[in-house]
């Protein structure tokens, strides 16, 4: 397997076998951050590309100072938060977290309780309906498996934040569950 | 949120728990959050980025080229302008002034050339490398 160096230097001397190969070895992240948070599903495809032509043009830039998976997470995550501001999209920020842990709580769409076919696809429907910022800390955590300190790179947040973040997504989750378990019981 | 929580979740990441309800809903909670989500990108994705980079290249040096003949189609008409107003007339006199420096302006060429080719070869080569 040939190493991140010599292909990143390849690529900067513009190889396009080696950036093929670049994007093959992160193509799963970008595509799990742009999935996470854009819903449309015709505009993931075309900004997951964006985010690697940013990647070209300016991997020159790159330092070497953090590992290259953060690095190209940033530009994705910022091309994503960018694209949501374009097109007016909220970005869920959490103004009152007691009023917000309430909603989401309480919050009950019966048909969806019915087509999901089982737990993984309606927690899965949950996530999507947690603020961005809860989504992205879950995502990068859980599916990318980066510390508390490569998501702070990535999302500016400090380490606190970050955690914070990841254990009440993860109770507001679990609640839900909770509650949908209640359910099907009852029911 | 409460400390119980935190320690729940801790205990869930450590593999260490007992059969409570909670931390079984939130052991459900933790594998969802590992599965792969729906959302993939198609099989050429990697091929289709590259098409569109070659693609800006080759657009991006046509607009060089343009510029370029553009550039001297321009520098062409001022100077004929630019002689037929003021009624100049080319003269190389000048150069019989500098013909007794020859081997200094020699010298001069070959350095720039060569600290360019040293440049391109080891410098640029080094950066991009580090």
């Amino acid at each position: 397997m040939i190493d991140e160096k010599a292909l990143i230097s390849r690529t900067i001397q513009g190889d396009l076998q080696a950036f093929t190969l670049l994007i093959k070895q992160h193509e799963r992240l970008v595509a799990h951050m742009i999935g996470r948070l854009i819903k449309n599903n015709e505009e993931r495809e075309e900004l997951c590309q964006d985010v690697f032509l940013k990647v070209y043009d300016r991997l020159g830039e790159f330092n070497f100072q953090s590992k290259l998976s953060t690095w190209i997470a940033t530009i994705a995550y910022r091309h994503a938060i960018n694209h949501l501001r374009k097109r007016r999209i909220p970005l869920d920020h959490i103004p009152d977290e007691e009023r917000f842990f309430s909603s989401f709580i309480q919050d009950e769409n019966p048909e969806s309780l019915l087509e999901d076919k089982d737990m993984d696809d309606f927690i899965l429907k949950q996530i999507d309906l947690l603020p961005t910022s809860y989504k992205t800390v879950l995502t990068l955590y859980h599916l990318e498996g980066m510390s508390y300190e490569e998501i702070g790179a990535v999302t500016a947040m400090p380490e606190g934040t970050v955690k914070s973040y990841l254990f009440r997504a993860r109770m507001l989750l679990k609640e839900k569950v909770k509650k949908y378990i209640a359910k099907e019981e009852w029911l | 949120m409460s400390e119980e929580e935190k320690r729940l979740q801790e205990k869930i990441e450590s593999g260490v728990f007992s059969d409570s309800p909670d931390e079984r809903v939130y052991q459900q909670v933790f594998n969802s959050l590992e599965k792969e989500p729906v959302y993939t990108l198609p099989r050429n994705f990697a091929s289709s980025v590259v098409r569109k980079i070659e693609l800006q290249q080759s657009r991006s040096l046509k607009r060089e080229y343009f510029w370029l003949v553009a550039g001297i189609i321009v520098l062409l008409v001022v100077m004929i302008i630019a002689t037929a107003l003021t009624g100049f007339v080319p003269s190389a006199g000048f150069l019989s002034k500098i013909s007794g420096y020859k081997g200094v302006f020699l010298f001069g060429t070959i350095f720039i050339f060569l600290l360019n080719w040293i440049d391109k070869k080891f410098i640029r080569t080094k950066q991009t490398t580090l």
